[in-house]
């Protein structure tokens, strides 16, 4: 289930609401098994046989956390881990996986393996991830071991961030399981900010969506310089606004059942180094790989050989993570050519007066980085830039480069206005008790409520990009 | 946090608002026809029917929503007013041309399958011909003129093309006999903007009445059908003239404020007439007039522009199979046409000119077109056809 859906606002969220606030008022446990079979039947709605999967997957590591909990010697934890770990990951490795690897070994090897049809189930590297991070947060006493497997479930299950993040580690929530407190001003401010993701969701990601399909999509020999920017562009702000604007609506819709998750994105276009960047962007799922695989490995005081390796494992895996194809392993490390240069010079520290210069840097390689994120495949996206920098001698404008810029300019100066920390000079400006600034807001919100709601309702475009997640 | 709890109680109010459209009795009616119509069956697998059955639950909610329609015109009027010629749903596009119609964007077909198409309706005419059956194909219109450049500038479709392509293979490779509507609107010097509803794809009533005298002259010359001036000519109908009374298939998906609405027609003779009309599907037999018969006075009765379908008055719209028997025919003749919505209209003025009209529609219809052709031994085996259909693949199978 969507949560820009109208079956989701309309007659899930309610349910779930009167649920959890008129049937089963101030009895925990109950509210808890509600919310439970909830974000089952939330699962189920868009995967139906795969709620099995996830049911598996709870199961095993509640009883891997109870076993790790009991067991006293250090060796043995951490066997139990590395258990853990191992059956976690082949978890991923099949349905994610395993067609990628056998599909390329056929081709580097010329091979004839037979490539198994699996249905990868979404969300499964959340969930999994999620999973992965309770048993390690229990073995290293950041969080007490749940006795009772419906917590377990609900903590990875738990609808607001099953399907698309953040990435809740256990440890944030890990009290507010049982003893969270729900309070008015947590509901309204939930409300909001569920509205807020909604607008950046269903209003900003899915019309420019259009844009970048159109550039994406179309013939590569009839692409202009001008129209692969404007595509690219668009998919830089689709994929932020899509992103954050669900990290908004899971952050809004936790505080309305009393659970405070951490941000995930804190304005990542305005980044003035790639590593900057990274600390702003999908923040969740930058600390689980800082956390559970950086710090392990020995993170950064190590000698200069080791940081390197300990990067490129991080950004290998962060790009694997994303999805499997090779567009997404060449993403990844991107990045870690981009991180691990500007942690060997020291760029961050370095030309404090060149920084429209260092924004600018970041933002092309950004936009380089989606670009090849979002091709089909590698050479798809190698042209696609090969366009963009002008190295193929196409045309530099074209008809439908102005057609979906007049069409979009609204939204793209919409894009722009929300991807710059804006709403915080606003409150700046304006006094906090100011009766207009309330009136004002509250307008504001109401409208973007109605215009998404207009657009869910009458079907309009509304791509889900987390399917290879 | 005033701005919040304001913001809070607007949220809810709005909830509401969407909520209402679900205490009705149409939907649980709808909810309950979804269970009924699309029980869970080993199909695919569990999960494929699981989807397939949440997937129309989905959209009956959607379409139940309270004040529903006044979203989607709310929709309309932003695209309307940031200027947007393209408006992309889930599983549609429309665009706004440049004589401000809307047309559905359509992509294009590979040669192979048009190639297969031809070669479908080759074997279909052979089939016929052995028969003694001629067959003839005709080719309705495209919305957009060919070489028109109506569609906004940097978005092209390549629909005329298709249709040159799968008409030269006819002519060229299969010799089966066609009319090219679209050529014929140019020779008779018909205003082809005129012809075409703004917020529809289909043709005005005025337009089809047009084309069955066209190929009604053709039929009389080519076969030797018998069909008098007296059923051709426009001055023998009445026209009534519905103003402002139809809102089209695109026009629905923008609304009303995006594209506007259209007048609608009703043609029906002014002399005398006595048919039967059967609809096998639905047990349906009426007999009467024309206006008691052909016509579906509930498509036409109220203006209702999201519920009603003016345009489905004709012939009551798509059904796997018509009958209209015309017991004051000129000739004894039998005519199958194998049709999609275009020949709504059509068919029923062309019930005037033969004796049997038997009108199959190949997407509803799940039985062998041979088989009907061997059974019923027409005289006339016709095909009416939107560009389009030439994307949909079923249509060309016959067995």
């Amino acid at each position: 289930m969507l949560f820009s859906s109208s079956v989701f606002i309309f007659i899930f969220f309610p349910v779930v609401l009167a649920g959890y606030y008129g049937l089963f008022r101030k009895r925990r446990k109950m509210q808890n098994v509600f919310l439970l079979i909830c974000s089952l039947f939330f699962y189920a709605w868009g995967e139906p046989a795969f709620v099995l999967i996830m049911l598996v997957s709870i199961l095993a590591n509640w009883l891997f956390a109870l076993w790790i909990h009991h067991e006293e010697r250090l060796k043995k934890q951490r066997f139990i881990l590395g258990l853990m770990s191992a059956f976690n990951l082949s978890f991923l490795f099949v349905f994610k996986y395993l067609m990628f690897t056998i599909q390329s070994i056929n081709g580097l090897l010329s091979s004839h393996f037979s490539v198994p049809e699996i249905a990868l189930p979404i969300g499964i590297s959340f969930f999994t991830f999620q999973a992965i991070s309770y048993v390690i947060d229990v073995y290293r006493g950041h969080g007490e071991v749940q006795k009772n497997p419906m917590n377990v479930g609900l903590y990875i299950a738990f609808f607001p961030q099953l399907i698309a993040g953040p990435i809740v580690r256990y440890e944030t929530i890990s009290e507010q399981i049982k003893y969270r407190k729900e309070t008015w001003n947590d509901f309204c401010e939930g409300c909001c900010r569920f509205i807020c993701g909604l607008g950046k969701k269903v209003l900003l990601a899915n019309t420019l969506a259009v844009v970048a399909d159109a550039a994406f999509n179309s013939n590569s020999s009839n692409l202009s310089v001008a129209f692969a920017w404007l595509g690219a562009l668009a998919y830089t702000f689709q994929i932020f606004f899509d992103f954050s604007g669900y990290s908004d609506m899971a952050i809004g819709l936790g505080k309305m059942f009393g659970f405070h998750f951490l941000e995930n994105f804190n304005f990542p276009y305005i980044s003035a180094s790639i590593s900057e960047f990274w600390r702003r962007w999908h923040i969740s799922l930058g600390t689980w790989f800082r956390d559970y695989v950086y710090f392990p490995l020995g993170g950064s005081r190590v000698k200069r050989s080791r940081l390197v390796f300990n990067l490129f494992v991080v950004w290998f895996l962060t790009g694997v993570w994303h999805g499997a194809n090779w567009t997404f392993i060449v993403w990844g490390l991107m990045y870690f050519v981009l991180i691990t240069s500007e942690k060997l010079i020291g760029f961050e520290k370095k030309w404090p007066k060149a920084k429209p210069f260092k924004h600018l840097y970041t933002l092309f390689f950004v936009i380089i980085g989606w670009v090849i994120f979002r091709a089909v495949t590698l050479s798809q996206g190698l042209g696609f830039i090969g366009i963009m920098l002008g190295i193929k001698g196409h045309a530099l404008f074209s008809a439908d480069f102005f057609l979906y810029l007049k069409m979009n300019w609204v939204y793209f100066i919409g894009a722009i206005l929300c991807s710059l920390p804006f709403n915080y000079w606003v409150k700046l400006k304006f006094n906090k008790e100011s009766l207009i600034y309330d009136c004002v807001y509250a307008v504001g919100m109401s409208a973007v409520l109605l215009l998404s709601l207009a657009c869910i309702i009458k079907g309009a475009y509304n791509p889900f990009i987390y399917f290879n997640f | 946090m005033r701005k919040y709890y304001i913001t809070t109680v607007l949220f809810f109010i709005v909830l509401m608002a969407g909520i209402s459209g679900y205490f009705s009795d149409s939907f649980i009616k709808s909810i309950a026809r979804v269970w009924e119509t699309k029980p869970l069956k080993v199909e695919g697998s569990f999960n494929q029917d699981m989807k397939r059955l949440i997937g129309e639950i989905d959209n009956e909610i959607n379409s139940n929503t309270g004040f529903r329609l006044q979203f989607v015109e709310l929709h309309g009027a932003v695209q309307k007013y940031t200027g947007n010629s393209i408006v992309k749903d889930a599983d549609k596009t429309v665009v706004k041309l440049k004589n401000n119609k809307l047309s559905f964007y359509y992509f294009s077909v590979e040669k192979e399958k048009l190639d297969w198409e031809s070669q479908q309706l080759s074997k279909l005419s052979q089939f016929t011909n052995r028969m003694g059956i001629p067959l003839l194909y005709l080719q309705a219109p495209f919305k957009i003129e060919k070489n028109s450049e109506q569609l906004p500038e940097g978005l092209s479709d390549y629909i005329n093309e298709d249709v040159d392509y799968f008409l030269k293979k006819l002519s060229t490779d299969t010799q089966v006999d066609y009319v090219d509507l679209r050529e014929l609107m140019k020779i008779k010097k018909l205003e082809y903007d005129a012809a075409f509803f703004n917020t529809d794809h289909h043709w005005k009533p005025e337009t089809a009445f047009w084309a069955y005298t066209q190929i009604a002259h053709i039929i009389k010359d080519k076969y030797g059908f018998v069909i008098p001036e007296k059923v051709l000519s426009l001055k023998n109908y009445n026209i009534k003239e519905y103003k402002n009374y139809f809102l089209g298939s695109e026009g629905k998906r923008v609304g009303r404020y995006y594209g506007g609405v259209d007048d609608f027609s009703l043609i029906y003779p002014k002399f005398h007439t006595d048919l039967e009309f059967k609809i096998p599907s639905k047990n349906l037999t009426k007999k009467g007039t024309y206006l008691q018969t052909v016509i579906d006075h509930n498509s036409l009765g109220v203006k209702d522009y999201y519920n009603k379908n003016p345009y489905a008055a004709y012939t009551g719209g798509d059904y796997p199979l018509n009958i209209i028997i015309n017991r004051q025919a000129p000739n004894q003749k039998k005519v199958l046409l194998v049709r999609d919505s275009y020949s709504c209209p059509f068919a029923a003025f062309l019930s005037m000119g033969v004796n049997e009209l038997h009108i199959i529609d190949l997407r509803h219809y799940n039985k062998s077109l041979l088989n009907y052709i061997k059974k019923e031994k027409p005289d006339l085996v016709l095909f009416l056809y939107y560009p389009t259909r030439l994307n949909d693949f079923d249509t060309f199978q016959f067995n």
